[in-house]
């Protein structure tokens, strides 16, 4: 998990350098798109500490059922596509995506409740 | 707040979070149960039997080419989808928490039994049902459909290298799809709420698993027109020392699953798996117990786990068992025992960790690539 955490990095700052459509920065632009949802482009942004919102996601995510959270983390940590989730627990892609629009139903609203939005 | 702190805070989950993702989803372990012929009530999970029948009288079954012995890269394909362990494995407190299992206790009282050919297995890398029976895909879905009330518009074909391998049909409330393994999977679109004393949580106690297929088996016998038997499988326990089980009916023609929800008081998915009609190759002979237990102790053993103790002591149970999955070109019965996995290679805790060691019931000379080490070929 530490390896993965590292990849993960490794990938966020090249996306973050690069901003290029390029494999692997692209599904992290998907990502990032996603989540974007949560937040809402409209909402007054507040000035948090980093690691409050960390410890904030944790309990977020300890929080959901254990298929919605096991979806979640394979989209929004490891950054994989609909298709390898649906595989990996033999799902189908269209369950996939209500998991996960759930899940970012819930979290805009914890965030909300937790007055990050 | 910007999208990246959000996705920057996702990077911190905790480890534990992030290894239980990588666990295969227990409710998503119920696939390819081939009904008719299967002597254990066991759920099947997954087969890793390379075996190819080579009947005495009959021409020899080419091997597949991508099932070829010699090719190094077969033993990794042996543990595809075989979930977070990487390998088909159990965690349980004591092996009494199987449930679901016929245990075998003596030897079977026959001598022959049936061997069928595969109608979907790996082919040149792609998992394909050739030439599938699509009247009777059509039937099934047009029999649910009426059963359930689904007035749908359009009978949609999901295509897959231009041969259908899925009809779906759908209304505001319902989906149905049949796919080419006559596998039915019934989606209800608004979530039917369990009463309150009805509960099917993933890691709910056998008997709340129990009730619910119970309660299950009497709302839903409108779907069915012969008797089912109730079926609770599973018993594993989850990094969280959660136990889980799976609720399920069956008779010799068909096998349901009712899944469990999220929230343990909805249900939103149900399974139906429909007898195949698979082509019979022939009826061949089988291996008693005591030979298939001296095969096993010879390392005669097909696995994707690491490799057991090879030791009378360390055989917790034995079931017999016909597998079907998409590595096997033949389906086959196999004597399967339960060990426990080598201890250097589990982990530091209070469990018992098993994994399931495959020995061919068929004796060996009508199997063209019989292993002979540990699971390994030539």
């Amino acid at each position: 998990m530490f390896l993965a955490k590292i990849t993960r990095n490794l990938a966020f700052d090249k996306y973050r350098r690069s901003k290029a459509e390029k494999r692997g920065a692209h599904e992290i632009s998907l990502v990032l798109d996603e989540l974007s949802e949560c937040i809402g482009e409209s909402s007054t942004e507040k000035e948090i500490h980093q690691r409050q919102l960390n410890e904030a996601m944790n309990h977020f995510v300890k929080q959901l059922p254990l298929r919605e959270r096991s979806v979640f983390i394979r989209r929004y940590f490891f950054a994989e596509s609909i298709e390898e989730i649906a595989a990996k627990y033999e799902l189908k892609k269209n369950h996939v995506y209500v998991l996960l629009s759930r899940s970012r139903e819930k979290l805009k609203a914890y965030l909300q409740k937790e007055g990050y939005l | 707040m910007k999208k990246e702190d959000l996705f920057e805070a996702i990077g911190n989950i905790d480890d534990q979070l992030l290894m239980a993702s990588e666990q295969k989803l227990r409710s998503f372990r119920l696939k390819h149960v081939l009904i008719p012929i299967t002597l254990a009530g066991c759920a099947a999970a997954l087969i890793f039997a390379f075996a190819v029948i080579k009947p005495k009288d009959k021409p020899v079954i080419q091997v597949d080419p991508s099932l070829d012995a010699e090719e190094p890269l077969s033993t990794f394909e042996m543990s595809f989808g075989a979930g977070g362990m990487g390998f088909e494995g159990y965690s349980v407190k004591s092996i009494e928490d199987f449930k679901g299992v016929d245990w075998l206790t003596e030897d079977l009282e026959i001598e022959t039994v049936p061997v069928y050919q595969n109608i979907e297995f790996l082919h040149e890398g792609i998992s394909t049902v050739l030439n599938p029976d699509l009247d009777r895909m059509k039937a099934i879905i047009d029999d649910l459909a009426q059963r359930l009330n689904v007035d749908y518009e359009e009978l949609v074909a999901r295509e897959d290298n231009d041969i259908i391998y899925a009809y779906e049909v759908s209304d505001s409330k319902i989906s149905i799809e049949v796919n080419s393994l006559m596998e039915a999977e019934i989606n209800f679109k608004e979530e039917l709420v369990l009463p309150e004393n009805i509960h099917n949580g993933y890691d709910d106690s056998y008997e709340e698993i129990a009730a619910y297929g119970e309660y299950c088996m009497d709302e839903f016998s409108y779907l069915w027109d012969e008797e089912l038997k109730l079926v609770v499988s599973g018993g594993d326990y989850n990094i969280y020392d959660e136990q889980s089980f799976d609720a399920g009916a069956q008779n010799d023609k068909m096998k349901v699953s009712f899944c469990g929800s999220d929230t343990g008081d909805t249900i939103w998915l149900m399974r139906i798996f429909y007898l195949m009609e698979y082509e019979k190759i022939g009826d061949y002979p089988i291996i008693d117990l005591e030979e298939a237990t001296s095969l096993l102790l010879e390392g005669q053993f097909v696995s994707s786990a690491p490799d057991p103790e090879l030791t009378e002591e360390n055989i917790y149970g034995v079931s017999f068992e016909y597998r079907s999955s998409i590595y096997d070109q033949t389906i086959m019965p196999y004597y399967v025992f339960y060990m426990e996995i080598d201890s250097e290679t589990q982990a530091e805790d209070d469990y018992l960790h098993i994994s399931r060691y495959y020995v061919p019931a068929i004796p060996k000379e009508y199997i063209s690539n019989w292993q002979t080490w540990m699971g390994q070929f030539n």
